[in-house]
């Protein structure tokens, strides 16, 4: 090969270079099915939630309640605090990134503490699935006649009235913690889990997702209005509704708790403080999944 | 086969190589019909000239060939000697020496038919003439044969050349089938002739192909067709070149496992081109390394997104070029490329979803010119 010949190679291959240089090897990010996410990272502390809501017994709260998309904690807002109930961006228990939220409830004498993150609006579509990882600290004894609430579900009737539809809480198992659902469209617990109580993890992150559809046809096994998932694997499937629904949606991270008592306290008291973390909530047109990722 | 040393004799031996006794022996006998042509119209004005047999004295005849007066030559002196065949009073050439170099040209059997013949149309001449006379003027001679007459003018007064053209010429009047001739010498088995080697015609330095093109994804990547244009640079004279190729598609539509992406590959090559040059086809082979834009843009994700990069990866290609010998020719090529390390296709919130394909074919068509 001519001196000239190597000359052109070695130009060639260093325009190559050079456009290799700019992004060889890297992956293509083609786009999300992602509608809304938030990893309480950076400044958008909890912005991306329409309302952060702790709110005590007493009707002290820091929002509304069923009020429309932009009420509620104002954009940067990193905690909304009552008396009995706070709500902040924390790293104390890290997920993904560097901060989680936060929600904590302080236990009165038959007291219900609310507080929530809660995601609602018009805007949502008729199937998504709803994704967060909770991070339960350590595990809380559930009283008689008490609750601890980590997830619901709202909607609106035709006539713009609010409903609770799905409740999905803890039960105090012993030594561990089980799901179960409370279904407000039948009144009953559901008791068609798949797996037959589903323990959390205590001390470590556990992923729980929804699938729920406000759309007519949402009436079957195959179709169905809801299903749920705990680390991937799905432990429910709620085929139908009879109440009605509409295209208003209100999706909480919740911890919500009545009777609630530390089991590692001698005797149990109900002034526990109550407290579980989460991170990367997600709202998504396909399943997120424990490998999901998250804009 | 020997060669015909009689005619060589005659001093036509620098003929011999390339000329045939046939064609020798016309071209005298041409050359003395024009010559009896214009000494008939020179020496004998009027009427055309008178053919005169003229009879041979025959003492003469006999005194006429002493061993070696013509030059050494090995006559069949008995014949000449018995044979009242050429007569004449020429000292130069003697009859003798014409006889002898006649026995180089005719078979003595038909000199001697001839004469038995000649001597059967005379019945009532006992004594018939000689069918040949040798008359010397000087610086010219002359030949009677056959009713026919010649003169030669030779300054040099060669009497050994005299001889022989007087021979010839006594040959073709008398009997021009038996003049010997030497039959053509069998065809000599020659090496079959080797294939002549092509023409070599001088390499072009630049050669530029532009053509259109077909690619197809193969393997696990996004499966499309994709149609668009290439175009080549082949640079260097020799059987093994410099070759830069670039090509661009258009956008084909794909899927990866639920995901429908629009893509576009577009190789960049650069390598080496061994090639075979023919009469009319020129084969090659190209092999090398290159980079490939690979463009991706999703299509049915809530919020589609398009990116592109670059993967390197190698190519071979196999071609023919038609019209091998021409600036301007045709061409054909196929073409694989192989990325080792595709690209990741990521979308939210599944992550990777694949990657781009890992194996390209094609094939591109198109004009072929040369510089």
């Amino acid at each position: 090969m001519k001196a000239s010949s190597r000359r052109v190679a070695l130009v060639v291959f260093g325009i190559l270079g050079a456009g290799c240089g700019q992004g060889c090897g890297q992956g293509l990010d083609v786009g999300s099915d992602v509608i809304w996410s938030s990893r309480f990272e950076g400044d958008a502390g909890l912005s991306e939630w329409t309302k952060a809501w702790p709110k005590s017994w007493n009707g002290v709260d820091g929002g509304g309640m069923g009020g429309d998309p932009g009420t509620g904690v104002a954009a940067g807002s990193v905690s909304n605090k009552s008396a009995s109930s706070m709500i902040a961006v924390s790293a104390a228990q890290g997920h993904t990134g560097s901060h989680e939220a936060q929600l904590q409830i302080s236990m009165t004498d038959q007291q219900q503490i609310n507080c929530s993150l809660t995601r609602t609006g018009i805007t949502l579509p008729e199937r998504a699935y709803y994704s967060a990882w909770y991070y339960l600290p350590q595990r809380y004894s559930v009283g008689p006649g008490g609750f601890w609430l980590i997830m619901k579900f709202r909607r609106r009737d035709g006539n713009g009235t609010q409903h609770e539809l799905y409740d999905l809480g803890l039960k105090d198992a012993g030594t561990d913690m089980t799901l179960h659902l409370y279904n407000w469209d039948k009144g009953t617990n559901e008791s068609s889990l798949d797996a037959l109580n589903p323990q959390v993890p205590i001390g470590t992150w556990f992923q729980l997702e929804a699938y729920y559809c406000y759309a007519p046809e949402c009436n079957s096994a195959s179709d169905p209005a809801f299903s749920l998932w705990l680390d991937g694997a799905k432990i429910l499937v709620i085929p139908s509704r009879t109440t009605e629904v509409t295209s208003w949606v209100a999706w909480e991270i919740s911890n919500i708790g009545l009777s609630l008592t530390d089991p590692n306290k001698t005797p149990p008291t109900t002034s526990a403080t109550v407290t579980l973390f989460a991170d990367d909530a997600a709202i998504s047109l396909k399943p997120v999944g424990r490998t999901g990722q998250l804009p | 086969m020997p060669q015909p040393e009689p005619l060589r004799s005659l001093g036509y031996g620098r003929f011999l190589c390339d000329v045939r006794v046939v064609g020798l022996v016309t071209r005298f006998a041409l050359f003395a019909t024009l010559g009896a042509s214009f000494d008939a119209h020179a020496e004998a004005p009027g009427p055309a000239p008178e053919v005169r047999e003229l009879r041979a004295p025959r003492q003469e005849s006999t005194a006429a060939v002493p061993a070696g007066a013509s030059g050494g030559e090995a006559a069949p002196q008995s014949m000449a000697r018995s044979s009242p065949f050429i007569g004449g009073t020429s000292t130069c050439p003697l009859p003798a020496s014409v006889w002898t170099e006649l026995g180089t040209l005719v078979p003595t059997e038909r000199l001697v038919a001839y004469q038995a013949t000649r001597a059967a149309s005379s019945p009532m001449e006992s004594n018939p003439p000689p069918a040949v006379e040798i008359i010397d003027l000087g610086l010219k001679f002359r030949v009677l044969a056959g009713g026919r007459a010649r003169e030669y003018r030779d300054d040099a007064q060669d009497c050994t050349y005299r001889a022989r053209v007087a021979a010839v010429f006594v040959a073709l009047a008398v009997d021009p089938a038996a003049v010997l001739v030497e039959p053509p010498p069998p065809p000599v088995p020659t090496p079959a002739p080797a294939s002549p080697p092509p023409p070599v015609v001088p390499a072009r330095l630049v050669q530029v192909e532009i053509g259109v093109a077909v690619d197809r994804s193969l393997g696990t990547g996004p499966q499309a067709t994709q149609l668009g244009g290439g175009l080549r640079v082949i640079l260097g004279r020799g059987p093994v070149a410099l070759v830069v190729g670039a090509a661009a598609f258009l956008a084909k539509d794909a899927e990866l496992n639920g995901l429908r992406v629009n893509q576009r590959h577009d190789p960049l090559d650069l390598g080496l081109r061994a090639r075979w040059q023919g009469s009319f086809v020129e084969p090659y082979v190209e092999i090398g390394l290159g980079l490939a834009l690979i463009y991706e843009e999703a299509l049915n994700l809530d919020t589609n997104a398009s990116g592109q990069t670059v993967e390197p990866g190698g190519f071979a290609v196999i071609g023919a070029r038609l019209a091998a010998q021409s600036r301007v020719g045709f061409f054909v090529a196929g073409r694989v490329e192989w990325i080792p390390s595709p690209v990741q296709i990521r979308a939210l919130p599944t992550g990777v979803v694949g990657h781009a394909p890992a194996f390209w074919a094609g094939a591109t068509c198109g004009l072929s010119v040369g510089f």
